[in-house]
């Protein structure tokens, strides 16, 4: 399994120079396999978070670098940054962040569209069937429960078919049942695709599902564990 | 924690919205303060200039006895008196003067001092440029007071009325021999048998006279014939003078009676018969010395028809006088006293003028009473002078309630009035006062002064002193009414939008208060603390502010008008009040956001729930999106705050251009009255036609002598020239149908124009039934007058009155006026009017100047036809100037303004080419018939206009005449010698005479335009031309100041409408800026979801200001739509009768409109929405996508 994304002494510090300076994530090197469920495990404050929104480019260091295929990827402009993000990586929030004046299928649409891109057909059936919600794809997010959100953010994240996905607790609100079965999905539907999928998480029973577990505390990894080795 | 300490930290706390608030309100504050500090400076330094230069008094009294001066003091005790002694016969009227009344007139001692001697006196600068031999202080003149007829009866003066007393009749009677009435009835043949046809005299036989008629005319002869018992008048005048202290008195009167003449009065022969002395006046002169010279009053003293001192003696004098007068009336009993009164200056500070006039009205008693007009042509003013002098009024017959012609003539103080054959004399002031009784008529009725006329009445002895306090507010004082309310409710409207906005961010707080604890009363305290926190640091910031900035506008409004004309004034109580107004609004706009704010459940639902998104239409078939589409759609899903950023755009747009077209419109009046008119600063008026050479003498004297003149544009015009067309015209046009209506005669419209000029050229002179036109100036006696009249209506007594006493034989008469046809009577003339060709059209011609310099811009700007410059200059061709006109129910309204092209129809009635015949209106007697035609002139319409629209040409743009000629000098002079040859002799000899010495024209008038430089001296110009036109007999109209008054009422008015755009546009602007900033805030973690799913910065900015382009587009095209509305209100409330919108829109309203300026600020309007839209944006799309979505700070 080759390395997907690799991190070179990334570190991210807030309020840099003032009282309130906090070492979110201290200078970290490590390699994401391809592929591969990765979990990030740690207290809250733990930099987990932090980490993961570096591995999505949706936020900037303040040391170090990532290298994305082979591509660095904080040295890439704006707009190539916003390529990378829109169809290289897709990221599940834990708030869902779903467009409220949109239906659930515009919603799973828009990073598509933004890229000027349509759906093929039945990578969109296969998503949407996948994740069940075909008989809710006309409704909007505030007539959707929480699980159903949670899905429809998660097949707009898979819609573009992206290397890497991303998720930031996924299934922390919702409840346990609603939550393993959102978590089996997105584990079947990374491997059906072929994604390497990156969960940010301390519930125990996803840790248990993940192929390697990356623990933070501080800033610091503390401990990979690779289970399959 | 104490709730202020609690109100003021949450107020530090939420930075940007307080800071959003004390900008707005400091605005508010400051827009307050500066614009109240404008209107009142331009308001107050008005006013001051207006007493300054008109006085400080607040209502004048002449004719005030000693009753009446006390009345006026009690009512305004810091009033001041003028003495008036009396007219001078070079000097004006004479009076005191004091410091107190120099003070109050606003008169300024130019040099020397105030009079204390009684043999010094003071003069006005007018009085002082008057006198023939140029004096100055230390001089002296001789003064001589005329007090004219100071009797308070009217004396019969008819000889007829009293006859011969019994005594002398009898004797007469007694020496009637047989031989007289031999003498008598040969007498009476040989006139029948030579009776003079001219006039027409159809004298019976003797024998077919009855007994008393035979008596009538025995004794006419009889007594008139000098041999007999002949009576001639002696009413000579006498003189009586005596001195005494330095003064001469000089008692004139009229002694009527007669004297015995004939030889057959025997030894009573050369008797003289007093019947009655009349008084007719007194003169007191004197030696003084000039110790001062006060400044003149020009136009500055509001005085109605009564005339103000222009010399002035020192109480001493006054008394001197006043003394010589009393001592002529001790010794002459018949003359009553003598009382001069005085000239009040009334001026009470606590009342305002109008309340003192009341007042002053009431005390004045029955001074008030007296009436003035008299007829139709003229009054007598009870200064005893009269602005005509002949003509009748109308008395009631005591007994039959009958109405009867009563006949005057004025001569000086006194009128000579005749009715009934009997001739009376009376003092003016008679007429004026209690009314005048003559026997057998009800006293003349007077004219009440109620307190509704009393303001009007120029003929009062009260006059308020409107220049000095006008009566009405002009638009600034509308506007300074306004303006503070205005910008309160800005006020109260901007708090309210605000504070409602921010209410619902703070809703989850003001909960969570509540929820801990605070009360709903608590929370209302809160919302009130907060309003008072921001108007305590407001307030004065913004009054601050607005002072300083008033300085700069006062300044701004100084460069447009001259350093004088505004004085920075603070105007303390209305200030405060407008200000508290202010912090009121504040107040008041915070009511229902706290209302609102009290009402939050403490669940914190007010949270307002994500609104319920559109339903697109999207129905399951898949639409492609693009970020453009995105932002609209998110726009719309915020219906609410979409539109209050749309409203608040339009008002953004709205402001500038609401203000450019009513600063424009502000113009609109001074435009129209005097730039496009380019109306002069001056008019010199000369009742007559001037020839060439003394007209450019003039021109050049008048350059010579006023300083910084710009030019001297000089113009001839000739009144009531009949302009003949051929007979087609009139099948054609509605103008010369119209004068077929009229039968050609004076036309309905000049009519008025016509009688003012029969009035002010001719005077009609009735006998008959028969009009008969005379030049007054031409000062023919009264025999001359009537000799000239129709034979048919001399009677016998008027032939005894002619120079030879007696009947004229034909060849006497010959010799007297060769002109005169001898033909037979002519059968009488039926019509009272005077008698006109039809199918003629009275008009003006006005000749250009001299070196014809016009005459280039008027065929540039010609509509028709083509002018050939020699022919014109010879006087063959003209231009016709025809006016526009529209049809107002049966009226034609014409003019010829220019932006009044588009509403009017042209009059195609006559064309180039067309030969017009020129008569020119003079008078023509043949036998008794009176024609008032010259077979005149010829003449070619070379070209036409048809309105005028070059500026500059005041005279034909100021006049609305029907048709109107130009011509050259030459066609003038031609069109009018003509008149020569139909005067009588001695008419013609005394116009060849008048023509050598000044003008060739019977009738018509001269004008001077005269324009001042930018940089002249405006004070001393209006002195030199008053000067001016007083040393050469010129009527002046002085425009300056009214053009002044114009430019500056459009100044101030568009600078006030300037302040308020300005604040409307600023506080838009902060509002929406601030709404905008608050909405992206909102917005951000949407942002940050969109720059997660890989949107660019570029793609983020780039469709906010597309949005914002297209919102400045809309708001444009909105507020257009909105001012196109008001627009079109606006002027189809003024639409005058007739006329149609459009035209008055676009011809009228919109004229000369800055399109462009209007065009720049729309098109710049719209990129800067887009930016505006665009700049808040920027700091969240340099933010990643994690902070925008986390709503920290950016790393």
């Amino acid at each position: 399994m080759s390395i997907i994304l690799q991190t070179n002494n990334l570190a991210k510090t807030y309020n840099p120079g003032t009282p309130a300076q906090v070492e979110a994530l201290k200078p970290t090197t490590l390699g994401i396999r391809q592929g591969l469920f990765t979990a990030i495990i740690g207290r809250s404050g733990s930099g987990k978070s932090t980490l993961l929104h570096l591995l999505g480019a949706l936020d900037r260091p303040s040391a170090g670098t990532i290298i994305l295929g082979s591509q660095d990827v904080f040295s890439l402009n704006d707009r190539d940054l916003a390529i990378v993000r829109r169809q290289k990586v897709g990221f599940v929030f834990q708030a869902y962040n779903l467009l409220l004046e949109y239906t659930a299928r515009e919603n799973i649409l828009l990073p598509l569209n933004l890229d000027g891109r349509d759906a093929p057909k039945d990578r969109f059936d296969q998503i949407i069937d996948l994740l069940g919600i075909r008989d809710r794809l006309d409704h909007y997010p505030n007539q959707l429960s929480g699980g159903e959100q949670q899905r429809v953010a998660i097949a707009r994240a898979l819609v573009t078919a992206p290397d890497i996905l991303l998720a930031d607790e996924p299934t922390g609100n919702l409840d346990s049942k609603t939550g393993d079965q959102v978590m089996r999905l997105l584990r079947d539907s990374a491997k059906a695709l072929n994604q390497t999928l990156i969960i940010v998480t301390h519930d125990p029973g996803i840790t248990a599902m993940a192929d390697v577990l990356i623990t933070l505390d501080s800033g610091n990894v503390v401990s990979i564990k690779d289970r399959t080795a | 924690m104490r709730l202020s300490r609690l109100v003021r930290l949450g107020l530090q706390g939420r930075k940007k919205d307080t800071r959003l608030l004390i900008t707005v309100l400091t605005l508010c504050f400051l827009f307050i303060t500066l614009s109240n500090i404008v209107l009142s400076s331009i308001r107050y330094s008005k006013e001051e200039q207006q007493i300054a230069r008109h006085g400080r008094f607040q209502a004048i009294a002449f004719e005030v006895d000693e009753e009446a001066r006390a009345a006026y003091h009690s009512v305004a005790p810091q009033s001041a008196d003028s003495l008036i002694l009396g007219q001078t016969q070079r000097h004006g009227l004479l009076g005191t003067i004091d410091r107190a009344y120099m003070d109050l007139g606003a008169l300024t001692l130019k040099s020397g001092r105030l009079p204390q001697a009684a043999n010094e006196i003071v003069l006005t600068q007018t009085a002082l440029e008057a006198l023939a031999d140029k004096k100055q202080v230390g001089d002296s003149i001789q003064v001589v007071l005329d007090l004219g007829y100071v009797g308070d009866k009217a004396i019969p003066i008819t000889m007829k009325q009293f006859g011969l007393s019994d005594e002398l009749y009898q004797l007469s009677q007694q020496s009637i021999t047989q031989q007289d009435h031999a003498a008598f009835e040969l007498a009476y043949t040989m006139r029948r048998d030579e009776s003079v046809y001219f006039f027409n005299i159809e004298m019976p036989q003797l024998k077919d006279l009855s007994p008393q008629e035979y008596e009538q005319e025995f004794n006419t002869w009889f007594y008139a014939n000098p041999d007999t018992f002949g009576l001639s008048d002696i009413g000579v005048g006498r003189r009586e003078p005596f001195h005494e202290d330095g003064l001469t008195l000089v008692l004139h009167h009229r002694v009527n009676g007669f004297k015995l003449s004939g030889a057959r009065w025997g030894d009573r022969q050369g008797e003289e018969i007093i019947l009655n002395i009349l008084y007719e006046r007194i003169l007191v002169a004197g030696e003084y010395t000039i110790v001062g010279v006060v400044s003149a009053y020009s136009d500055q003293w509001v005085k109605g028809d009564f005339a103000l001192p222009e010399a002035f003696v020192s109480p001493t004098a006054a008394d001197a006088i006043r003394r010589m007068v009393s001592q002529a009336e001790d010794d002459h009993p018949d003359i009553p006293r003598y009382l001069p009164r005085s000239i009040s200056l009334l001026y009470a500070p606590d009342l305002t003028a109008d309340a003192l006039f009341d007042e002053a009205l009431q005390k004045a008693g029955d001074r008030r009473q007296t009436s003035y007009q008299i007829n139709d042509l003229g009054v007598f003013d009870s200064t005893g002078t009269s602005t005509i002098s002949l003509g009748n009024f109308e008395g009631i017959d005591e007994l039959t309630g009958k109405t009867r012609q009563v006949y005057f003539q004025v001569q000086g103080s006194l009128a000579n009035i005749s009715y009934d054959q009997a001739v009376y004399a009376a003092p003016l002031t008679l007429l004026t006062e209690g009314g005048l009784r003559l026997p057998g008529l009800l006293p003349i009725p007077l004219q009440p002064v109620t307190p509704d006329n009393a303001r009007e009445m120029t003929s009062l002895p009260l006059q308020s002193n409107t220049y000095a306090y006008p009566l009405e507010d002009d638009a600034g004082g509308t506007l300074q009414r306004l303006l503070p309310g205005l910008m309160s409710l800005l006020t109260f409207i901007a708090v309210l939008q605000i504070f409602l906005t921010q209410l619902r961010r703070r809703a989850k707080r003001l909960a969570l208060l509540k929820a801990l604890g605070a009360t709903q009363g608590q929370v209302a305290a809160m919302l009130l603390m907060e309003a008072g926190m921001l108007v305590l640091v407001a307030l004065p910031v913004g009054t601050a502010l607005g002072l300083l900035l008033s300085f700069g506008a006062v300044e701004v409004l100084k460069a447009f008008q001259g350093e004088d004309s505004v004085r920075l004034f603070w105007p303390v109580m209305p200030l405060i009040k407008a200000l508290l107004l202010g912090a009121l609004a504040v107040f008041i706009g915070v009511l229902l956001p706290l209302v609102q704010a009290v009402r939050i459940p403490l669940s914190g639902a007010f949270e307002a729930p994500a609104p319920a998104p559109r339903r697109f239409k999207s129905s399951g078939a898949q639409k492609k999106v693009t970020y453009n589409r995105m932002v609209w759609r998110n726009a719309l899903s915020n219906p609410g705050r979409s539109l209050l950023g749309f409203v608040l755009a339009v008002l953004i747009i709205l402001s500038p251009l609401a203000t450019l077209f009513l600063g424009f419109h502000s113009f609109s009046n001074y435009r129209v009255e005097v730039l496009d008119k380019a109306r002069p600063d001056y008019v010199l008026t000369m009742p007559y036609g001037m020839n060439i050479r003394v007209l450019n003498d003039h021109r050049d004297r008048l350059l010579a002598q006023v300083p910084g003149l710009a030019s001297v544009q000089p113009w001839l015009f000739g009144d009531h020239v009949g302009i003949q067309i051929s007979d087609q015209a009139f099948e054609a046009g509605p103008i010369l149908q119209w004068y077929q209506q009229y039968g050609g005669a004076e036309f309905g419209l000049i009519g008025a124009e016509a009688a003012s000029a029969i009035t002010k050229t001719d005077f009609g002179f009735q006998q008959g039934g028969m009009v008969i036109h005379i030049d007054p100036e031409l000062e023919l006696s009264e025999e001359e007058m009537q000799a000239m009249a129709s034979a048919e209506t001399l009677t016998q007594e008027k032939m005894d009155v002619l120079p030879t006493g007696g009947a004229m034989t034909l060849e006497e008469l010959q010799a007297r006026y060769p002109d005169f046809n001898v033909e037979p009577p002519q059968p009488k003339v039926e019509e009272v009017r005077q008698v006109s060709y039809p199918q003629v059209v009275y008009t003006a011609l006005w000749a250009l100047d001299p070196e014809l310099a016009l005459l280039p811009r008027l065929i540039k700007d010609l509509d028709a036809g083509q002018v050939d410059e020699e022919a014109f200059k010879k006087g063959e061709q003209v231009i016709l100037v025809v006016p526009r006109y529209r049809v107002d129910q049966n009226d034609l309204v014409l003019s010829h303004h220019p932006r009044d092209k588009g509403s009017f129809m042209e009059d195609a009635a006559i064309q180039p080419g067309d030969r017009l015949t020129l008569h020119t209106e003079v008078v023509q007697l043949a036998g008794d018939s009176k024609s008032s035609m010259n077979n005149g002139t010829e003449v070619t319409v070379a070209g036409i206009l048809y309105d005028y629209s070059l500026p500059g040409v005041w005279p034909l743009s100021d006049t609305s005449r029907s048709y109107l000629l130009i011509g050259s000098q030459r066609l003038l002079a031609h069109a009018y010698p003509q008149a020569e040859s139909r005067m009588t002799a001695y008419q013609a000899r005394y116009h060849r005479l008048a023509v050598k010495v000044f003008y060739p024209y019977s009738y018509g008038q001269t004008q001077f335009m005269v324009t001042l430089a930018n940089d002249a001296n405006p004070e001393s110009a209006d002195i030199a031309m008053q000067n001016f036109a007083r040393e050469n007999a010129l009527d002046i109209k002085t425009y300056r100041t009214a053009n002044q008054a114009l430019r500056s009422l459009a100044v101030n008015s568009a600078l006030l409408i300037a302040m308020l755009g300005c604040a409307v546009f600023l506080i838009a602007l902060v509002i929406l800026s601030s709404s905008l900033q608050s909405a992206v805030q909102q917005e951000k973690k949407r942002f940050g979801i969109l720059q997660s799913m890989g949107v660019t910065r570029d793609t983020l900015l780039g469709g906010q200001s597309r949005y914002g382009l297209v919102i400045g587009l809309l708001a444009v095209l909105a507020a257009n739509l909105l001012l196109a509305m008001l627009i079109v209100i606006v002027t189809a409330l003024s639409l005058p009768n007739g006329v149609s919108l459009l035209p008055q829109l676009r011809f009228i309203t919109l004229r000369g409109y800055p399109l462009l300026a209007h065009i720049l600020i729309c098109l710049g309007f719209i990129l800067f929405s887009a930016l505006m839209h665009a700049w808040p944006l920027r700091t969240i799309a340099r933010q990643t996508a994690i902070a925008n979505i986390l709503d920290t700070n950016a790393s």
